[in-house]
């Protein structure tokens, strides 16, 4: 069953097509990788199905135009991780991640004891419970990184979207966070440049080329040498190593 | 609010009220404190002394106080809520020109003669007109930019065009007693408070602390970065309205009552920031106290430094604010 799915999605700027037609279904309950060389669209496609552009009878989350869904109903529902973080202000760990609750949160009343139960399983799935009090003006990027990935899992969404969200991640992080989403169990959608976390973590890829979607389906089988080497212009190997599939260049 | 920020309050809260007494004293004629407190006990037991100090303490200097405590306080919280809703700490009403657009309004209706067609809240309609009218130009302008330069220069713009047409007023008057009550808006003095304008300005001052209390977590969530507040179902444009109105209307009643002061709004929320935390549930109350608290001590000084005669309080703010916000620009664009 597909949660979400794109229809004859185009979007143009200054006369370039950014995206030319896209056609896309994403399954319920499965991680599906967004890949493709810089500048093919992915972060575009990604800004439509978290309704950050607007689109017309394009987006269709469970059936619904996603332009019917309200902000606020939407929220519950789908939450995102953007590529890069535009915070401004120096909040403590554990406030940030509680904000992650606030589409649950009753109009002109505070976090209940529930949202902050939320938000600290939020902050132990991703490592970073014992940091709850410090601001984030003393963490590195990693560190931040990982406090928006707390704050998007503390949202419980039925879908997380996430755009490049291990680019500030050491090797450990990377994996522990593949891991919490797998363990998540619930629909992921995620653009990542790390074709190997791809390969072993998801289950389904899209792969775009130039504003289109060049091919779409099982991870495994999609993810093969010759298309990668045409897609991003490089020789591509792909080995097994104790039972683990392993994408290099 | 933890217990080390709780206590920081309760002192802030202690050396406001003692602050607010101790200021009696100062002015062309010194009243000792230890006076100031027997007369206030005296009028809280419903004695009355009748005496000249009695006088000078309940007719001048406490109407006084009690309106820089408020205007303080509220010039700090607007300059917060435009540095929250422009994602931008640079900001604050007098910089972004709202207060020379309330100034234009105000000046407006007293040289027209406007102002005695509404009187006595005329002056009020009018600031509060101009104040919205430099906030909407401000925000149209600078759009949804990032840049908190640019933000800051289309102020100057705005500032500068107000600024300009207040000017034409004034030189087009021909009424030399208009001239000289509308030059008062252009330096901001607490001159001349009367009990009568308190009420107006603590309404104003309640409705904006339960604005911000009220909005504290939708507040928080600006700050984050209008997108992931959109993300999760804020209405970022909605928030940013109403805070275009309520501080539109704050700004409005402490120029029409006491002209343009600036630089409180800017500075006031950084100490704030420095010595409590960004959650505005916890900071609105820092930037109330600390800014009626320098309110205070500003009027002190500008009643003392060349006494018996005044500065207006728009200067010395002026003076004492526009090196901090210069530091506060060298410091945070140090690296480009």
């Amino acid at each position: 069953m597909n949660i979400i799915e794109v229809k004859n999605l185009s979007y143009s700027v200054g006369g370039k097509k950014i995206l030319d037609n896209v056609n896309a279904t994403f399954t319920a309950g499965k991680i599906t990788a967004i890949i493709g060389a810089n500048g093919c669209g992915k972060s575009t496609l990604m800004s439509f199905l978290g309704k950050t552009r607007r689109s017309s009878n394009a987006v269709y989350f469970n059936g619904q135009d996603v332009e019917k869904i309200s902000a606020e109903n939407y929220a519950l529902r789908v939450a995102v991780l953007p590529q890069r973080s535009k915070m401004v202000a120096d909040f403590r760990v554990e406030d940030v991640v509680l904000m992650g609750r606030f589409p649950y949160k009753k109009k002109f009343r505070d976090y209940t004891a529930e949202d902050k139960l939320v938000a600290r399983k939020a902050m132990e799935s991703v490592g970073i419970e014992t940091m709850s009090r410090r601001k984030l003006s003393q963490m590195s990027g990693g560190e931040i990184q990982r406090v928006l990935i707390a704050k998007t899992l503390a949202q419980e969404p039925e879908l997380i979207l996430m755009d490049e969200p291990t680019n500030h991640l050491d090797v450990k992080y990377k994996v522990a966070l593949m891991e919490t989403l797998q363990a998540y169990g619930k629909t992921v959608i995620i653009v990542l440049h790390d074709l190997s976390l791809a390969i072993q973590y998801c289950d389904e890829v899209i792969v775009m080329v130039e504003g289109r979607v060049r091919i779409q389906g099982n991870v495994k089988e999609i993810m093969q040498p010759d298309l990668l080497t045409e897609i991003f212009g490089v020789p591509f190997v792909k080995f097994e190593h104790a039972g683990r599939t392993y994408i290099n260049y | 609010m933890d217990k080390k920020i709780f206590f920081r309050a309760l002192m802030l809260t202690l050396i406001l009220v003692a602050s607010m007494i101790i200021a009696i004293g100062f002015g062309s004629v010194e009243i000792e404190t230890s006076l100031v407190i027997d007369e206030v006990a005296a009028s809280l037991q419903g004695r009355q002394t009748n005496s000249s100090d009695a006088m000078i303490i309940f007719d001048i200097r406490l109407p006084r106080i009690i309106f820089a405590t408020i205007s303080g306080a509220i010039l700090s919280l607007t300059g917060m809520l435009m540095q929250t809703v422009s994602q931008n700490y640079l900001a604050d009403p007098y910089i972004l020109g709202v207060s020379s657009g309330a100034g234009m309004g105000a000046v407006f209706c007293i040289i027209t003669g406007v102002a005695q067609i509404f009187a006595p809240y005329g002056v009020y309609v009018g600031a509060f007109f101009g104040a919205t009218l430099a906030t909407i130009i401000v925000v149209r302008i600078a759009g949804t930019s990032n840049n908190p330069i640019k933000l800051v220069l289309i102020g100057m713009g705005i500032s500068a065009l107000f600024s300009a047409f207040t000017m034409l007023e004034i030189y087009g008057s021909k009424n030399e007693a208009q001239v000289r009550s509308a030059m008062f808006w252009l330096m901001g003095s607490f001159t001349g408070i009367q009990w009568a304008m308190i009420p107006v300005a603590l309404t104003v001052l309640i409705a904006l602390i339960i604005f911000v209390w009220l909005f504290r977590h939708e507040l928080d969530l600006i700050l984050l970065g209008r997108e992931e507040a959109r993300h999760l179902g804020l209405s970022t444009e909605r928030m940013q309205q109403a805070v275009v109105l309520i501080s539109s209307l704050a700004i409005a009643v402490t120029v029409s009552i006491a002209g343009i002061i600036g630089f409180i709004g800017l500075v006031i929320p950084h100490i704030a920031r420095f010595i409590s935390e960004s959650r505005h549930g916890v900071l609105m109350w820092f930037t109330t106290l600390i800014g009626a608290f320098v309110m205070i001590w500003a009027d002190v000084m500008a009643r003392s430094i060349f006494k018996p005669e005044e500065v207006p309080i728009g200067i010395l703010t002026a003076c004492l604010g526009a090196p901090i916000f210069m530091q506060i620009i060298n410091r945070q664009y140090k690296d480009s």
